[in-house]
């Protein structure tokens, strides 16, 4: 009885906590919080081309940077052959945030050599665009031709130089 | 002697209590301007009346309304250059800090209170409030950075600041103008720090009772609420016609017939639409492009200046018009004076598909392309927005969170993400152009795409985009 009550006590707080609202100093301690690790990678990106996406996966990870989400695309418009990745850092609600304030927003796109298999495609419609584990295996053999960091010259910043 | 010293001291006492005292109140009475009392210490003309009548108002249901501590300083509420009892924001100010600002807005007979902490808000109260110094600059108006089509209006102003304290010689001295700035926008309701209603408009403290909000006197007087901007009304008529033009004969034939049969084509192909001598319309033969371009053959109509529309096909991929389709037809707006409509063909799961690009407002697609034109949006290589440019944020930005979650697609419709993302930024920037699609009757809907601040069933609150279509 005390155990259920303690739960029902922790769920309670979970829900009073989860429920409060992403506010736009929320937005801008995670964009300074993220964006300095991502600016540190940048230096070395070309090292990972012509590798397989693991090893910037590894190196993202070993900066404790998170993945949260992401879009595909095509190298050119119109198409039906998707290569490219955009990597988000946080999910749609702060996405939100960001556009409204008219906020930078930090994302890395990754195009890789190869077309990504209409498999891994499908498995990103799935998850509704969120990142997972089995994505990381999906993924993890296609090899990158190019890395570009948008969005990382500050969260107010008229700079939108590409890295 | 002692006596006199005592006694001295006494007196100097008993007027540093009474210097104090009068300080004190002086102190009082500008910083406890939430007494019944209100005198506009603003830089800017304000709507008197509505500020008295939702002072009014607070001060009557000041318990039930007040979520955040701090008191308001409605000697500096602004209502930003509006004037038809239907808005205003004021400071709220604690220990000599402006932390957030509550907005009133009037919907019909009731306002509704909501708390904000946008950090340029803040700097703006902040600034105008505590510097000495100040200065007004003209108010901008634009029509772009908007949201569901309201208009935003850009208020400044500048404080003299002293590069060595005590140097106030303003405008003279050694030190410089700093300018702030608060831009107005119905819509820009995301950082509501109370409670979101069904409909995503944020109650913030303003309505538990008869259903939110809080009866104003007069409804408003003479001043009814402003109309909203439907953006299916914007475009109805723009939209019928671009209808009745692919429902024409000669358009089935010349246009529909032909570019349907070249979506599986290697290229693209383009056709002209015009207007004859005779009144009818007249459509080129289809010109071959390359397999992710073509230019519409214009210069084969009879009179290329009657040009008010183009259509052409993407090679084997989707009819979602991309950002080159949208850049081309705002300026072959500006080239030709009838110029209005873009069709594209396309082909999803093996099966035609038409989308239509329509321009509703002339004007307002002519301020959106000079406010982002192709120099600094449009990639020559992808054919699209240029990554990190501004119409590229908003578009990514739509495509990721209906990615997210396309629950809020009510239109029974199965769009493309980057159509959606495309009629998210049209609506957001007043852009004057829609995005429609042809149904399965073959009739162009517009496509109505935004991001609405929604409470869950769990009490959380979500960013969720919204998809509908037009009847």
């Amino acid at each position: 009885m005390k155990s259920i009550f303690k739960k029902t006590l922790f769920a309670s707080i979970l829900i009073i906590c989860s429920s409060k609202a992403q506010t736009t100093t929320d937005y801008i301690n995670f964009y300074n919080t993220v964006v300095p690790k991502l600016k540190s990678i940048t230096p070395s990106k070309t090292q990972f081309y012509g590798q397989p996406f693991s090893i910037f996966y590894n190196e993202l990870r070993n900066r404790n940077i998170n993945l949260v989400g992401l879009v595909y695309d095509t190298k050119i418009k119109p198409s039906t052959k998707y290569h490219v990745v955009s990597l988000f850092f946080c999910d749609a609600t702060m996405i939100s945030i960001a556009s409204k304030n008219s906020f930078r927003y930090p994302i890395i796109n990754i195009t890789f050599e190869d077309e990504i298999p209409s498999q891994i495609i499908s498995a990103i419609e799935q998850n509704d665009s969120r990142w997972n584990t089995s994505l990381i295996q999906l993924f993890s053999n296609l090899k990158i031709e190019n890395i570009k960091f948008i969005g990382i010259n500050g969260y107010e910043s008229s700079d939108r130089t590409i890295k | 002697m002692k006596r006199k010293i005592i006694l001295k001291l006494l007196l100097l006492l008993a007027f540093s209590v009474t210097l104090y005292s009068c300080v004190h109140d002086e102190i009082n009475s500008s910083a406890n301007p939430s007494n019944s009392e209100y005198t506009s210490k603003s830089l800017w003309k304000e709507d008197e009346v509505y500020i008295r009548n939702v002072m009014k108002i607070y001060l009557e249901h000041e318990t039930e309304i007040k979520k955040v501590s701090g008191i308001p300083y409605w000697d500096y509420a602004t209502t930003l250059e509006s004037y038809d009892e239907s808005f205003l924001m004021v400071p709220i100010v604690e220990d000599n800090k402006v932390t957030s600002v509550l907005q009133v807005p009037r919907h019909g007979t009731k306002v509704y209170f909501y708390y904000t902490n946008y950090k340029n808000h803040l700097d703006f109260f902040q600034n105008l409030i505590f510097s000495e110094y100040k200065k007004v600059l003209p108010t901008e108006k634009s029509s772009a950075a908007t949201g569901k089509g309201m208009k935003c209006t850009r208020t400044f102003y500048s404080v003299w600041m002293p590069n060595n304290e005590g140097n106030y010689n303003t405008g003279g001295g050694d030190g410089h103008w700093n300018t702030y700035s608060i831009v107005k926008c119905r819509q820009m309701i995301d950082e509501c720090m109370g409670a979101v209603n069904e409909y995503g408009e944020c109650q913030g403290g303003g309505g538990s009772n008869s259903g939110g909000g809080y009866g104003y006197p007069g409804g408003g007087g003479n001043n009814p609420e402003p109309p909203k901007v439907d953006p299916c009304q914007k475009a109805k008529i723009p939209m019928t016609q671009a209808n009745a033009t692919l429902k024409n004969s000669a358009s089935q034939q010349k246009m529909d017939a032909v570019l349907k049969s070249k979506i599986q084509n290697a290229n693209e192909f383009g056709v002209a639409l015009g207007t004859a001598a005779n009144g009818q319309i007249e459509i080129t033969p289809p010109k071959e492009g390359t397999s992710s371009s073509v230019s519409p053959p214009i210069d084969q109509l009879s009179n290329p200046n009657s040009v008010f529309a183009t259509a052409h096909s993407h090679a084997g991929a989707f009819g979602a018009p991309s950002g080159g389709d949208m850049f081309s037809l705002l300026e072959r707006m500006i080239m030709y004076p009838n110029m209005r409509y873009s069709y594209v063909y396309g082909i999803a799961n093996g099966v035609s598909e038409i989308y239509a690009l329509v321009i509703n407002d002339r004007a307002l697609a002519a301020d959106f392309l000079n406010q982002y034109p192709r120099s600094q949006n449009y990639d020559t290589v992808t054919h699209d927005f240029k990554e990190g440019s501004n119409l590229y944020e908003d578009f990514t930005a739509m495509r990721y969170m209906y990615g997210f979650d396309s629950s809020g697609n009510t239109s029974g419709e199965s769009y493309d993400k980057n159509a959606i993302a495309m009629a998210h930024i049209l609506e957001k920037l007043n852009s004057g152009v829609s995005i429609a699609k042809a149904d399965v009757t073959g009739n162009l809907k517009t496509i109505n795409a935004s991001i609405q601040t929604i409470t869950k069933p769990n009490g959380t609150i979500e960013e969720k985009p919204t998809v509908s279509k037009c009847p």
